[in-house]
């Protein structure tokens, strides 16, 4: 098990510099001067042009600023940003927690309503629950993220104010983007539980469980279900990664100050630094996670480790 | 329950949670707004705890007694903004950005209400003869918020700092190219430290060269920018100072600017001056002005922006409070004078009398754009009436442009910016073209960075583009000079007018402002005759308030006069 660990780690770190390296030249290859879009529509004077390019070295060949910026990122060091000279190591201690505060949020309500649904949906398979849950989690599917996340804002926030309309620092306003978010992901979820649940009921190794005398409880819980679990739980995991950056449109929606935030204004504005050092986070972000679906792979299916 | 599956959800959940503890940041610091009591003190607390901190003070005990009178400041206002970029004053760029420097700085001069400079830390100026010359004379009772005296080498201090290239100022230029400082823009360019156009004989006495006569000086210095500094505060605030600048205005900053949260302030106890109103000022951040206006009407906000598909409804929604006004700014589409088929006066003639501008500004902007009647808002200082060629008369469009031999080709491409909105009215106006002149158009859409970039290249572009101007100073001649003038580095239409120029330069050299103002009148009409750009429309700027607030005034630069308005407590 550790050495199968090992040797994931030290796969990862050429993918971080490659892919570090292809979203540095892409970002800068971009059309638009990263200067002229800090001045709107007026001409840039030539002295403070000169000022700006010797601040964030955009004269430098690219191959350079790649170099100087590594460097600067294996110290911990993300730059500033291009538009506020903000460090972004700030920008990141304040957006951060807010963003997987919301993450968490989503895929905790994901969890504890999906699994459980998905089991009851397997289950109750082709009677009336299992059919009106496929519907509705149809539903929950189709509807855009915006659309559901206006919706709730509108009604719940404004008109029947049960909850904050939007980021007011409490952890009660995290909530309606959290389940906002979590819908779709639920609906997924859920009909993924069934799905996998229901490929497992057909195995044999179950029949063997049963004929070997274990009760039907036992054999749901410890044999059909545990690798029922396995694509599911990849799909959780995965979904964090992916909420930590990608809550885009909903931390606009409910003015959350996160990642997704962070990263739609730094385009808005070109503003290059902010982009960069939120990009190499999410690469972080996304190989860590792969990292460890990989190890709960490994951990509860024995077979893979041997690979 | 299997221990492998227990353990499982169980690092899930625990995941969960440590994100959601860590996530509880900063909830408890001394500026949380929210409406319940956390048991922080939010700045506002009236001194008694009841339980429950609504965020206003009833304005009759503030807990401290600073031996003036307080019971005349009332409440908090609570204004909506998207974030700024700067509040520090030294590059304070944005509107937003304005709306709360303004309240911590006090410059040499102010805005009055009809567009004249007033005093505010100058008492009055004087220039000599040729106008390159100006003395401020400064009150010596002014102080900064932590007490330090402001005197004339403060707002040396604060220029210097300004076109110190180290710093990056974007807006240095109001002193290099619109006032035209002497030895300012050599700072810029790194070859000095200090503007040797400045000077303090005294404490309150400040002498300001210029490269060229300009008679409205004391108009552009009321920008921010332009504010005092307090340089001992900037080298002990460090890296932190930016986000808690201490200035000299009626009010100073309570707590440090909560990125992407909060901006709050306190009344300045020390002013010099008239107090302001509310005793805080809560500005509330938000990034999406749909949400800005949804917590308006939840009563969370007191002043919102309206969203362009709000707008309709707006006054509906809040029962009459919603204001509508004219900004300085100005929209054209600008013509490539040097290019074949643009370089004939009757060709821009003609296109620019086939717009039918009110329509398109009834129909695509619900009339939240004024359509343009001439080269300069209504409402700037020295501003003349319509320009004829500003109208619309498609039967004398047609005539020109069949006269003049037409465009070749009969097409043309007009360039705008992506993003912008721009969209729907420049397709109007092709049509427009289409229907009374014949011609068909293509567009180009860019983002405005590489448009920008193509505007500036040497070859241009080869048809009509949009561009917009915002104005530095309240003067008609902040949109002539910059836009027409042949040496302007603004001036995208390639347009040279002796004439023009020559206006612009009596203007510079006249006496005072309103000595000025028949040259301006010639500039302006000089444009009229040779219609270097398409005038299309001027600004205007919207707001809500509900009924917490009133005295709500949204001045004609874009921002609220947030110390005139009352708070009902």
């Amino acid at each position: 098990m550790f050495r199968y660990f090992v040797r994931r780690v030290v796969q990862l770190i050429p993918v971080f510099f490659i892919t570090t390296a292809l979203i540095f030249l892409v970002i800068r290859m971009i059309p638009g001067d990263p200067i002229q879009a800090q001045f709107g529509e007026r001409r840039v004077p030539d002295s403070l042009r000169d000022a700006y390019e010797a601040r964030y070295h955009f004269n430098e060949p690219l191959w350079k600023q790649y170099f100087l910026y590594m460097g600067d990122v294996l110290t911990f060091d993300l730059g500033e940003s291009v538009a506020s000279q903000r460090p972004i190591n700030d920008l990141f201690r304040e957006a951060l927690p807010r963003s997987a505060t919301l993450a968490g949020m989503a895929i905790a309500f994901q969890a504890v309503i999906a699994i459980p649904l998905g089991i009851a949906m397997a289950r109750t398979k082709d009677r009336f629950f299992d059919n009106m849950s496929l519907v509705v989690t149809l539903v929950a599917l189709a509807i855009p993220v915006f659309v559901l996340g206006l919706i709730a804002q509108t009604t719940i926030g404004l008109q029947l104010g049960w909850l904050p309309i939007s980021y007011d620092q409490s952890l009660k306003s995290y909530v309606l983007p959290a389940v906002v978010l979590a819908v779709t992901s639920t609906a997924v979820t859920a009909r993924l539980m069934r799905t996998t649940l229901l490929d497992v009921g057909r195995e044999d190794y179950l029949r063997t469980a049963r004929a070997k005398g274990l009760t039907e409880s036992r054999t749901f819980r410890v044999h059909a279900l545990r690798n029922a679990l396995i694509p599911v739980v990849t799909v959780l995991a995965i979904d964090l990664g992916a909420l930590l950056g990608g809550a885009i449109v909903t931390e606009q929606i409910f003015n959350i100050p996160g990642i997704g935030f962070q990263i739609t204004r730094a385009i808005q504005n070109r503003d290059n630094t902010i982009i960069t050092g939120i990009s190499v986070f999410l690469v972080m972000a996304y190989l860590m996670v792969n990292l460890i679906v990989d190890m709960l792979y490994a951990w509860l299916d024995p077979r893979i480790r041997y690979d | 329950m299997s221990k492998k599956l227990a353990s499982l959800l169980a690092i899930l959940m625990a995941f969960s949670l440590i994100a959601a503890a860590c996530g509880d940041d900063d909830g408890d610091d001394a500026t949380d707004t929210d409406q319940t009591d956390d048991g922080t003190d939010d700045g506002t607390d009236d001194g008694t705890d009841d339980g429950t901190d609504d965020g206003t003070d009833d304005g009759t005990d503030d807990g401290t007694d600073d031996g003036t009178d307080d019971a005349t400041c009332v409440g908090e206002v609570r204004y909506g903004i998207v974030e700024p970029s700067w509040i520090d004053s030294f590059n304070t760029q944005d509107s937003e950005g304005f709306e709360v420097a303004r309240l911590l700085f006090d410059g040499l001069t102010d805005y009055g209400e009809d567009l004249s400079p007033v005093p505010a830390v100058a008492t009055d100026w004087s220039s000599n003869d040729d106008k390159t010359e100006w003395t401020f004379n400064l009150r010596d009772d002014v102080t900064f918020h932590d007490g330090t005296a402001v005197t004339a080498q403060s707002f040396i201090d604060a220029f210097n700092r300004v076109a110190n290239p180290d710093n990056v100022s974007d807006v240095s230029y109001h002193g290099s190219y619109v006032a035209k400082v002497t030895g300012w823009d050599t700072v810029e360019a790194g070859e000095a430290t200090e503007i040797s156009g400045l000077s303090a004989p005294d404490d309150t006495t400040l002498v300001i060269s210029l490269d060229a006569p300009n008679p409205i000086i004391p108009k552009i210095v009321a920008h921010p920018v332009f504010s005092p500094l307090n340089s001992a505060a900037v080298d002990a605030g460090g890296a932190g100072y930016s986000d808690a600048p201490v200035g000299n205005g009626p009010y100073v900053m309570d707590g440090s600017w909560q990125h992407d949260v909060s901006i709050n302030l306190a009344q300045n106890e020390n002013y010099y001056g008239t107090a302001g109103k509310p005793c805080g000022v809560a500005f509330k951040i938000y990034d999406s002005i749909d949400t800005m206006y949804l917590e308006a009407q939840a009563g969370n906000v007191d002043i919102s922006d309206v969203p362009p598909e709000k707008i309709p409804s707006a006054s509906d929604d809040f029962d009459g409070r919603y204001i509508d006004v004219e900004v300085g700014s100005f929209t054209y589409l600008g013509f490539p004078n040097d290019k074949p088929g643009f370089d004939n006066v009757d060709i821009r003639r003609a296109l620019s009398l086939a717009i039918d501008r009110p329509t398109i500004m009834e129909v695509i902007f619900d009339n939240t754009r004024a359509p343009a009647t001439g080269f300069v808002p209504p409402l700037a200082p020295g501003a003349i009436g319509e320009c004829a060629n500003a109208t619309f008369d498609p039967e004398l469009a047609k005539e020109l442009f069949d006269g003049a031999g037409g465009i070749e080709g009969n097409a043309v491409t007009i360039y705008f910016n992506s993003g912008g909105g721009h969209e729907e009215w420049t397709e109007a106006v092709a049509n427009g073209w289409l229907q009374i002149l014949g011609i068909d158009a293509t567009f180009v859409a860019q983002e405005f960075s590489p448009y920008l970039d193509q505007l500036q290249s040497d070859e241009g572009v080869d048809g009509p583009f949009r561009l917009g101007w915002g104005w530095d100073a309240p003067s008609a001649s902040n949109f002539l000079g910059p836009l027409y003038g042949s040496e302007s580095g603004d001036n995208f239409s390639g347009y040279a007018s002796d004439a023009f120029d020559a206006a612009m330069t009596e203007f510079n050299n006249a006496t005072t402002e309103e000595d000025g103002f028949p040259a301006l009148a010639t500039a302006q009409e000089v444009l009229c005759e040779d219609v270097p750009v398409a005038p299309i429309y001027f600004g205007r700027g919207q707001r809500v308030y509900t009924d917490n607030v009133s005295d709500v005034v949204y001045s004609v630069f874009g921002f609220t006069l947030l110390e005139q308005v009352t708070v009902a407590g």
